[in-house]
């Protein structure tokens, strides 16, 4: 019994003293640094935190836009310390903008869009619907923010939607830009020789838009500077990127929505904006 | 590839890392799909003319972007970070519950190198995948 007793007693001496040894051991490093794999671990988490913002870009899939960098701009210099951007800086809506619905909509929903983005193309049905079932409450207004690194036709195009609002007036330039978005598969997929045919397909002569092709001004022709102000007006409102919208209530207030957000968002972005008095 | 599957049926055999894993991956994919719109979710939260329901009501729907806004392959890769990230976590809450219980009964040497390796396993092709 006593033999025993002595025997446990040694045992847990000696684990004891191994506990100690290996205690001083990892202290000193020599089986390893314990704060090693945590470490690693943190890391990796921080790795996949910053995959998940960056592959966003800030955003999902919203197409990032070269603040400053438009192809043939005239402000392609660096800017120095430019304004905030906030979308209460957005150009007030005027009868110089394209416009569908009723101008005196209490809600005005601004939208920045690009025609060869892909999300663009499926926002702008998103709009349709808001435009109609909203009817006599929300204004949609187009402007031109071209994405040109990423769509080096996108302002080619704006510039013959501009063409057609300005042969055949407004509801020409959204029948337009509805056969533009519907027949271009996106991401420069568009020939530009099929501007010409969209031109007939909605009732317009052929020749100003096959010169505008044949132009092939990359910086819109004569619609250039209107294409420019639409971006500039964009990069001003907080867009970095398309589809941008700014919703305007009635008394002013003004909520930006990023990307082509499903219809439920815009909706209940709408009913916020008609609760402002 | 036994072996992660051994440390994974080590880890999820305990549904409180499997609600871990769900509610990180939850959060990160929430995340992920209101990214764009953080300040206009920033200013619709902090309006308190609007109701709670109708906070909730837009959040939620934001949620339906992963539709709208997502290619399929993004929206394909945002989900598996989501889910991957969610592991991860639970993973690492394993890994430090394991070795406390373990310094505590003086077992740490035994649990570092059995934990580590565990994890290696698992985050190492996690990362790897991103890169």
């Amino acid at each position: 019994m006593i033999d025993s007793d002595e025997n446990k007693h040694q045992e847990i001496q000696e684990l004891e003293s191994k506990l100690k040894s290996l205690k001083q051991q990892q202290s000193s490093g020599e089986i390893g640094n314990p704060y090693l794999i945590p470490g690693a671990i943190i890391m990796a988490g921080l790795f996949i935190a910053g995959a998940l913002f960056f592959a966003q870009g800030g955003s999902s899939n919203i197409q990032t836009a070269s603040v400053g960098g438009a192809v043939g701009s005239p402000t392609q210099q660096q800017p120095q310390a430019p304004p905030p951007a906030n979308a209460d800086s957005i150009k007030a809506v005027s009868s110089e903008d394209h416009i569908l619905g009723d101008p005196a909509a209490p809600v005005k929903i601004v939208e920045f869009s690009d025609t060869e983005c892909p999300f663009c193309k499926r926002f702008h049905s998103t709009l349709q619907q808001a435009v109609q079932e909203y009817d006599g409450q929300v204004a949609w207004v187009y402007r031109h923010f071209p994405l040109d690194q990423l769509h080096s036709k996108a302002r080619r195009e704006a510039a013959a939607a501009e063409l057609a609002g300005e042969l055949g007036g407004n509801d020409t330039f959204w029948e337009y830009l509805d056969r533009v978005f519907e027949i271009t598969p996106s991401n420069d997929g568009l020939q530009l020789s099929q501007l010409v045919q969209i031109a007939q397909d909605v009732g317009l002569p052929t020749k100003p838009f096959q010169d505008l092709v044949d132009e092939n001004d990359i910086r819109g022709g004569k619609f250039a500077n209107h294409i420019e102000a639409d971006y500039q007006d964009a990069i001003a409102s907080g867009g970095s990127g398309t589809p941008y919208s700014v919703v305007v209530a009635a008394n002013g207030k003004t909520f930006s929505l990023n990307g082509a957000q499903p219809y439920a968002s815009v909706k209940a972005i709408i009913d916020l904006a008609l609760a402002e008095k | 590839m036994h072996a992660v599957l051994l440390t994974f049926k080590q880890i999820f055999r305990d549904v409180r890392y499997i609600a871990i894993a769900g509610i990180v991956s939850l959060l990160v994919f929430l995340f992920a799909t209101w990214l764009p719109n953080l300040g206009l979710i920033w200013q619709i939260l902090t309006t308190s003319s609007i109701a709670i329901s109708d906070k909730l009501g837009f959040l939620f729907s934001l949620v339906g972007s992963i539709q709208t806004n997502f290619t399929l392959f993004s929206a394909f890769y945002t989900i598996v970070i989501a889910i991957l990230f969610g592991i991860n976590v639970a993973a690492v809450t394993y890994y430090f519950g394991r070795r406390k219980r373990f310094l505590e009964q003086g077992g740490a040497a035994v649990v570092w190198a059995a934990s580590s390796w565990g994890y290696s396993v698992l985050v190492v092709p996690h990362v790897a995948h991103l890169c």
